[in-house]
């Protein structure tokens, strides 16, 4: 036989019966047993209480009346405890008090059987309930997954959200902080759209760029950089993230910048602009471009004086190998023997002037040693050795003072007018008056002069005359020098805050003159101060 | 006999060489600049040329050398530069103006005259 229950039994279903008499319960256990029920008993409503607090109950059978405590009291009872209202109640009664029913179901109670109840039908009944409560219990579960489901789901979005305002607040905060750097920092920071725009402009883009930030705002970035840089700048821009450019700032002057560049990437690996960091860097460039200057004429001035030291080489290491290597009558030797001395001498003075040169162009190297001392004595002084092998010249000199004080370094002022005196001496080769003379220029400045009456110079001469090496007609090969003596000169003269010039006619002879002040700069400023007494101070008698 | 012509505006050169050469069996020309020297190239045709670079005046070794490499009549003349620059650079250039030695000062003149030999044993 098909047992109608045993879906239910799948899951063991345990029902409590509750009855004082014990006949009916023997009963009702026999009949649910047989139908594959487990069944609990209770003999009271108290008992009835307590069994289903302990055990897992599926469905209640209960009297209605019983001694100490009756069915409807004890269905309350159970109904207020956890669990309580989830299980079916059946009460079994002989009463057909309609007052009983209504106070019986609103304690709680399912369904009624009258006693002497038909088992038939009841178990019909009890198959229904459970079915029913089979089903509630599944909506009730579903309903609570639902509810753990939008409870879950409820935490997360939460959580999501106490995230998300952290993230802002850090990024306030972090935007705060690159706001505060950036308004701080001396290089200009600023971001440019796809387009080349400038969006935004830190605070310092004015003290860097030039322009108010307002400005700069809404302009192209490439119309500020210099056109011979443009194409260059967007390249390394574009490759290495780095660039160096003249940049028109405001004053339309152009200032060079070091750029270092940064993509603005958006999540979705779309570039939706750069930041650009500029700093100043004409300072750098200046001092790099004057270094580079610096060592191009320092490599240029060492190959000229290799080829100027190698020319009397030739002679001394040709006629010496000459002079060894063969046998030559007396003369002739010693006219070799003529040439090397001559060219050793010229070897020497050539090394002496190169040393001058690269001391008195490296600007530190070369330090007057200043002295007071008079000019008509210095110029007698180097006059002297002229007089004495004057040839076809005449020496003068024209001065209408006895002594002329000067400070300045005596041995490098000597210098000077032994050069001019001797290239007065050698651009004369006819010979004629050479003529010296001191002369005072305003207050403070001395002016000397050498003339001479010989081959002069051309105006083109004339502006090459103070160059390293020009040697004003050098064709003329019997007029020998370094072609660095009036170099020097000007170099020298100019340390004592003066100036050398030269005035001249091709044919008729030159006139060179330097002046310079006969006290040093800063020791007329201090000369032309007051002297300051200082107020004598009271003795205050105690 | 072999014609040499020795340019330089040094007179201690240009008689440095010329007593170098002078035990060999050359005759031996001299010219001051650059100017003289091709005039004399084209009116002695000389076997060699040995031509100093820097020399005042318009036309210095260089050109003096493109000049006398690039006239039909005198581009048989063997040119030698004798020079006091001795730089890579400066022996390209003369290269590139045509010359067919480069010789640098200070020199040895037993070495020259064997290069001279060398030059016009040919």
């Amino acid at each position: 036989m098909t047992n109608p229950l045993r879906p239910f039994l799948s899951e063991l279903n345990t029902v409590l019966v509750v009855d004082d008499d014990s006949t009916i319960r023997e009963l009702t256990r026999y009949m649910l047993r047989r139908d594959g029920f487990q069944v609990i008993e209770a003999a009271n409503g108290s008992e009835a209480v307590t069994l289903f607090s302990s055990h897992a109950i599926d469905l209640i059978m209960i009297d209605y009346q019983m001694p100490f405590m009756d069915g409807i009291e004890a269905v309350a009872a159970v109904r207020a405890l956890p669990n309580g209202n989830r299980v079916p109640v059946i009460m079994m009664t002989a009463v057909d008090d309609p007052n009983v029913m209504e106070q019986a179901f609103s304690a709680g109670v399912t369904d009624f059987v009258n006693k002497p109840f038909h088992w038939s039908m009841l178990r019909h009944r009890i198959r229904r309930l459970l079915e029913y409560r089979h089903a509630q219990e599944q909506i009730r579960n579903q309903a609570s997954e639902l509810e753990g489901l939008v409870e879950r789901r409820t935490r997360q979005l939460k959580e999501t959200n106490a995230k998300l305002q952290q993230e802002i607040a850090q990024r306030e905060q972090s935007e705060t902080k690159l706001r505060q750097i950036t308004d701080t920092m001396l290089d200009a920071v600023y971001q440019v759209n796809v387009n080349g725009m400038i969006e935004w402009a830190s605070p310092s883009c004015w003290q860097v760029l030039g322009y108010p930030i307002r400005e700069l705002v809404g302009q192209i970035i490439y119309r500020f950089v210099h056109p011979d840089d443009v194409e260059n700048m967007r390249r390394e821009v574009e490759t290495i993230g780095a660039a160096e450019y003249r940049f028109r700032r405001a004053q339309s002057e152009y200032i060079w910048l070091e750029t270092l560049t940064n993509r603005i990437i958006m999540p979705n690996g779309a570039t939706t602009g750069m930041v650009f960091a500029s700093r100043d860097i004409t300072e750098r460039m200046r001092a790099q471009h004057e270094l580079r200057e610096l060592n191009r004429l320092k490599t240029e001035f060492l190959s000229t004086a290799a080829h100027e030291l190698r020319t009397p080489l030739t002679s001394l290491r040709g006629f010496s190998e000459i002079m060894l290597t063969r046998n030559l009558p007396p003369e002739r030797q010693r006219s070799y023997m003529r040439i090397i001395n001559d060219q050793a001498t010229h070897l020497a003075k050539l090394i002496d002037d190169l040393l001058d040169i690269s001391r008195l162009e490296s600007k530190r190297g070369l330090t007057l040693n200043r002295e007071r001392f008079d000019l008509v004595a210095l110029i007698d002084e180097m006059m002297t050795p002229f007089l004495e092998n004057a040839g076809r010249h005449v020496f003068a000199f024209a001065c209408d003072e006895h002594t002329v004080e000067v400070t300045g370094d005596r041995a490098r002022l000597s210098q000077v007018v032994q050069n001019l005196l001797s290239n007065a001496v050698k651009y004369s080769p006819e010979g004629g008056a050479i003529t010296a003379s001191i002369r005072r220029r305003g207050q403070s400045m001395i002016e000397v002069s050498v003339s001479d009456r010989g081959i002069g110079m051309t105006a083109e001469q004339m502006t090459h005359l103070f160059e390293k090496f020009y040697r004003a007609d050098a064709s003329n090969t019997t007029i020998s020098g370094t072609g660095l003596g009036l170099a020097i000169s000007k170099m020298l003269i100019e340390l004592h805050d003066g100036s050398i010039r030269v005035e001249s006619e091709y044919g008729r002879g030159s006139t060179f003159y330097f002046s310079i002040p006969t006290c040093p700069l800063e020791q007329m400023i201090g000369d032309a101060m007051p002297e300051i007494v200082p107020p004598a101070v009271e003795e205050v008698s105690t | 006999m072999k014609t040499i012509l020795i340019v330089d505006d040094q007179p201690e050169v240009r008689e440095l060489v010329s007593v170098t050469l002078e035990v060999g069996p050359y005759r031996l020309l001299t010219a001051e600049n650059g100017d003289q020297a091709i005039e004399i190239a084209r009116t002695h045709m000389p076997d060699l040329m040995l031509l100093d670079v820097q020399m005042p005046g318009g036309m210095d070794g260089l050109s003096v050398c493109r000049t006398v490499k690039n006239d039909l009549r005198t581009r048989r003349i063997n040119v030698v530069m004798l020079t006091a620059k001795g730089q890579d650079r400066d022996r390209q250039m003369g290269e590139e103006a045509g010359a067919d030695g480069y010789f640098v000062k200070p020199f040895s003149p037993l070495e020259l005259i064997q290069k001279v030999e060398a030059i016009l044993g040919e």
